[in-house]
């Protein structure tokens, strides 16, 4: 059986076929609930936050433009969500008060160390990292993702690169 | 070097753990029952004439067979689909805000325009007429003002795990876990003068007397105390016994109650107990997935 588009599980789940809905959410469900875990670092903000992005997104789906595609507009929805809930919580906590440890559960040890170092980067620049490398999305789409220029997805790529790069060399001199 | 750098970030997101098989399955039925209006209508239009087509099949089958003795009825459980999670709370009408915080997360609307939604925190409590709160986060007490600025931050030694605000404004009492036991612990509306009341306190929300003058809390050992801020003593009263709801609030008029109520699958439903002769079990503010930690309503 053919696999049916996006576009057209959207139309159905308009039209009030649960079923077309349910399976707009089977294809999507483990992408978000990954970008969620990686920008957040937290398994239950992750599980919140990607169950918060699909009920906004289906309770909206009316209002949702057919011509778009529904991937990056969800995507979009979980990447707001994650970083209105880490901003509220860094502007009220600061540098005062202990942060919640990074869980990564499930995660081999050397995957950690990367994962660890993402975490360390500033939050535009993760973001970005996990919409280019963890959901494989072009510079160009990025940009159209989160409303900014080409150029700033490019920058923030590159100077997050760097840092990983130079935190990753730290790591290995360390083990040497 | 870069190259390889970005082969590794594709090979890791691609060994990232699933979501849970619990939490896919909450999240799938949250997110169908958030579905827009029109289609719940339809595909409930279209069951309700299976249904109603089935059942008038049925019946006339089973009247048939009861009419010759052939059918035995056994009406067991209803298998109920798990109910839509509500996750934004909205402030009741004619309050000024509600605080929830269940399974360790903060949920916080004013009119004032103070949101939270989800953050991690221990307790939460708001002023009167909502206008600043204080939160526990980590092993800080911190209070917020209009805006969503940070007015101070009291750092407590260990989590916080209820507080109360003082009916004229100017202090709150708290309960912190800190050093093996919870301290009873009492601090200045604008962060100054925190100290001590008492040691070996239970965990839960004090209250205040309506003239701010005294504290009542609950000791480890389940007896009632009355902290004197007049005369700067202690009473013990008798031994209580702590309900089964798991927190509750009264509305700033005294009209009405908040209760969070734990229901199976670790699901907390926060509704407004409907007054005397009112139907129904009160209006829903909030459902969410909370386990055995603290439940705290602040309603002002």
């Amino acid at each position: 059986m053919r696999m049916r588009s996006d576009a057209k599980l959207v139309e159905l789940a308009r039209r009030g076929s649960r079923d077309a809905a349910a399976e707009l959410f089977t294809r999507h469900w483990r992408s978000a609930w990954r970008a969620a875990y990686v920008v957040t670092g937290r398994r239950e903000l992750a599980d919140d936050v990607a169950q918060d992005a699909f009920e906004r997104a289906f309770a909206a789906l009316g209002r949702f433009d057919e011509r778009r595609p529904f991937g990056p507009w969800l995507h979009r929805i979980v990447v707001n969500r994650c970083l209105d809930l880490l901003r509220t919580e860094r502007r009220l906590v600061g540098g005062e008060a202990e942060l919640e440890r990074l869980e990564w559960h499930d995660v081999p040890s050397g995957d950690q160390e990367l994962l660890d170092a993402i975490a360390g980067l500033s939050l535009q620049r993760r973001v970005v990292v996990v919409l280019r490398y963890g959901l494989g999305y072009t510079p160009t789409a990025i940009g159209e993702l989160l409303g900014i220029p080409i150029g700033t997805v490019n920058s923030r790529l590159a100077r997050a690169l760097e840092e990983l790069r130079a935190d990753q060399e730290v790591s290995d001199a360390g083990r040497a | 070097m870069p190259a390889e750098l970005e082969q590794r970030l594709r090979a890791t997101f691609g060994r990232l753990p699933k979501p849970g098989r619990e939490v896919t399955a909450r999240a799938r039925a949250a997110s169908l029952g958030a579905l827009g209006p029109t289609a719940a209508r339809r595909s409930r239009g279209g069951l309700l004439i299976l249904v109603f087509g089935v059942a008038f099949l049925v019946g006339a089958g089973a009247a048939a067979l009861a009419a010759t003795g052939k059918l035995h009825v056994d009406i067991g459980a209803r298998n109920l689909s798990s109910p839509p999670v509500v996750s934004r709370l909205s402030v009741p009408p004619k309050t000024h805000g509600i605080a929830v915080v269940a399974g360790g997360r903060l949920w916080l609307a004013t009119r004032a325009g103070l949101r939270i939604e989800g953050m991690p925190a221990t307790t939460a409590e708001l002023s009167p007429r909502a206008l600043y709160a204080v939160v526990g986060v980590g092993s800080s007490l911190v209070a917020l003002a209009p805006g969503q600025r940070r007015a101070w931050t009291q750092p407590t030694g260990g989590p916080v795990l209820a507080a109360a605000w003082a009916p004229d404004g100017l202090k709150i009492a708290y309960v912190v876990r800190a050093k093996g036991v919870n301290q009873l612990r009492l601090i200045e509306g604008d962060g100054d003068h925190d100290r001590l009341l008492d040691r070996g306190v239970a965990a839960a929300k004090p209250g205040w007397r309506s003239n701010s003058l005294a504290i009542f809390y609950r000791t480890a050992h389940g007896r009632n105390a009355t902290f004197d801020l007049f005369h700067n003593r202690r009473v013990l009263g008798a031994r209580s016994v702590p309900g089964s709801v798991r927190a509750h609030a009264r509305s700033p008029r005294g009209d009405a109650t908040a209760v969070a109520v734990a229901g199976p699958h670790h699901v907390l439903e926060v509704r407004i107990v409907p007054r005397r002769g009112e139907p129904g079990r009160g209006e829903l503010l909030l459902r969410v997935r909370a386990a055995r930690s603290p439940v705290v309503i602040s309603w002002r």
